[in-house]
């Protein structure tokens, strides 16, 4: 029993830890949101939520807000490494800023990070804290694409849907508080010194593992569409993105069950289309920055007709993995 | 036995040229999500070419903005049809239902199984992710003090945009989705959309 509970545990830690909360329809195991999966307490995950428990009751401040979130980044970023290529990041960090700028918070300490894994997925930390996948970057062919795709997590982090999903956790485990636990695994944090709020791996982990509602989902799909079109991007960048996405889990079939909790794709597509389809259209001739996109993440190459992005799929696309968007 | 190697060689070849290909466009294969309209060009009141049922297969030849230009597997017929019409994920399907050339040969070559198609990684994706990665994560200061070096300060952002020809536009969230002011800590609140630069159209 306990074997077969920790290999369940195990798989989902898998895909969930690099799944982000931020794209959701791949994300998610049956359980990963409550239930048998849903939070994997490790011990000082426990007994540091137990300490933390009252103080969960009040709103986090701003600054708290970001020194939790740059943790999560750092132990994301422990996981899976930035992909190896200055060029590359700098380039994602500011068609994100560019969208970020368009948003009501554009003032954080915006990070956008380009991870090094076939796994396609993007996702946010609260305070600015951005992913997204080699796997699913690789995969893209325009500018407006990656804009749409970084739009959907910058409009999470406006919300603060992550942030709000951690306090819920926290003050519902404070109900059961064990006492007496064994803590530690305090963050040995070299530059992250100064933060107000300091958090273990283990609950650095278990909070990465949390996804969001369905409904917030939708929410920041239909904000990205608008950020994307606020900063002079082809909003349908995004809605091609999902499209990819719907690719991805039709290779995966055989994972299919995998993602049962999350809003498929092809419902996102509904949602989008029957909520502001329309409104949008006035912005899709936009742009989407085809060649731009090319050429940064081909590298050198001077200008790529988009056929050959299919077809050179530059940093090659080894694996692909259902994720969840 | 010459002509024996002939045919190898002729079987690989076409082999190399089934999966290449393949791979290519596979993912530009697409089926109508909805009963739906091939036009003419872009645009709801152009001609219409024909009426579309739900799961046509269709190959994707260009996409802009609200609209991809299409090709019917069936009929040929070329024309556009609204992007959110469309679903992706239809390279499955494609494979097992329809005919075609390159259908027909990676069914040959795959045997039952899927996975040889395009999606070679199906099943082992979750390889790279093993659960020695994750045992093994700690938090990584030194990886995000790289990250932070990569950072774009609002003057690169807007140095950026403009090499981009990227305007800004006021546009408005859904009423579902205003932002209430009291839930961001920026006190402005509203500072993209008061921004001045550029103008809507």
């Amino acid at each position: 029993m306990s074997k077969i509970f920790s290999t369940l545990l195990l798989g989902s830690v898998v895909i969930v830890v690099f799944g982000c909360a931020g794209m959701p329809a791949l994300n998610n195991l049956p359980g990963s949101r409550s239930g048998i999966g849903g939070m994997i307490p490790s011990v000082d995950t426990i007994s540091s939520i137990a300490k933390s428990g009252t103080e969960a009751f009040r709103e986090f401040s701003e600054a708290e807000e970001i020194s939790l979130g740059e943790q999560l980044m750092s132990g994301i970023l422990g996981a899976t490494p930035l992909y190896d290529s200055d060029r590359i990041q700098r380039y994602v960090n500011q068609v994100g800023r560019v969208i970020a700028s368009r948003s009501e918070r554009p003032n954080l300490p915006w990070r956008f990070a380009v991870l090094d894994s076939p796994l396609a997925n993007a996702g946010a930390a609260p305070g600015g804290q951005i992913y997204i996948t080699t796997g699913l970057l690789f995969r893209m062919r325009s500018e407006a694409e990656l804009a749409g795709a970084l739009a959907h997590e910058v409009a999470h982090v406006v919300q603060k849907h992550q942030l709000k999903a951690y306090q819920k956790k926290l003050k519902g485990n404070a109900l059961f508080t064990i006492g007496g636990a064994v803590v530690d695994a305090k963050a040995k944090t070299g530059v992250l010194g100064k933060e107000a709020i300091k958090i273990g791996i283990g609950e650095a982990k278990s909070m990465i593992l949390l996804s969001l509602d369905r409904d917030e989902e939708y929410q920041a799909d239909r904000m990205g569409m608008v950020l994307a079109a606020r900063a002079g991007y082809d909003p349908y960048g995004l809605p091609t993105v999902i499209q990819i996405l719907q690719d991805i889990s039709a290779e995966q079939s055989g994972l299919s069950l995998l993602y049962s909790t999350h809003p498929a794709p092809a419902d996102r597509l509904l949602e989008l289309d029957r909520s502001l389809s329309k409104q949008m259209e006035n912005y899709s001739s936009q742009a989407t920055l085809r060649d731009r996109f090319a050429t940064m993440i081909l590298g050198s190459q001077p200008k790529a007709s988009t056929s050959t992005i299919d077809s050179a799929k530059k940093p090659p696309v080894k694996k692909v993995v259902p994720a969840k968007p | 036995m010459k002509s024996f190697h002939l045919v190898w060689f002729t079987l690989l070849g076409i082999l190399a040229f089934a999966l290449l290909p393949h791979s290519v466009y596979a993912e530009e294969t697409s089926l109508t999500n909805r009963q739906t309209e091939l036009r003419q060009a872009p645009d709801d009141s152009a001609t219409l070419i024909r009426v579309l049922a739900e799961k046509t297969p269709t190959q994707i030849l260009e996409r802009r903005g609200a609209w991809s230009r299409v090709k019917i597997v069936k009929s040929n017929d070329i024309g556009w049809v609204r992007m959110m019409h469309l679903r992706g994920g239809a390279t499955v399907v494609e494979n097992e239902s329809s005919g075609g050339f390159f259908a027909s040969f990676n069914r040959l070559l795959s045997g039952n199984s899927r996975s040889n198609t395009r999606g070679q990684s199906a099943t082992v994706g979750i390889r790279g992710f093993s659960r020695e990665d994750v045992e093994r994560a700690q938090l990584n200061p030194a990886e995000f003090e790289k990250l932070t070096r990569f950072q774009a300060s609002q003057a690169d952002a807007d140095r950026f945009a403009i090499q981009g020809r990227l305007a800004f536009r006021r546009v408005a969230y859904l009423a579902q989705d205003a932002i209430d002011d009291a839930n961001v800590a920026n006190p402005s609140g509203t500072s993209s959309s008061t921004n001045s630069r550029g103008e809507k159209k």
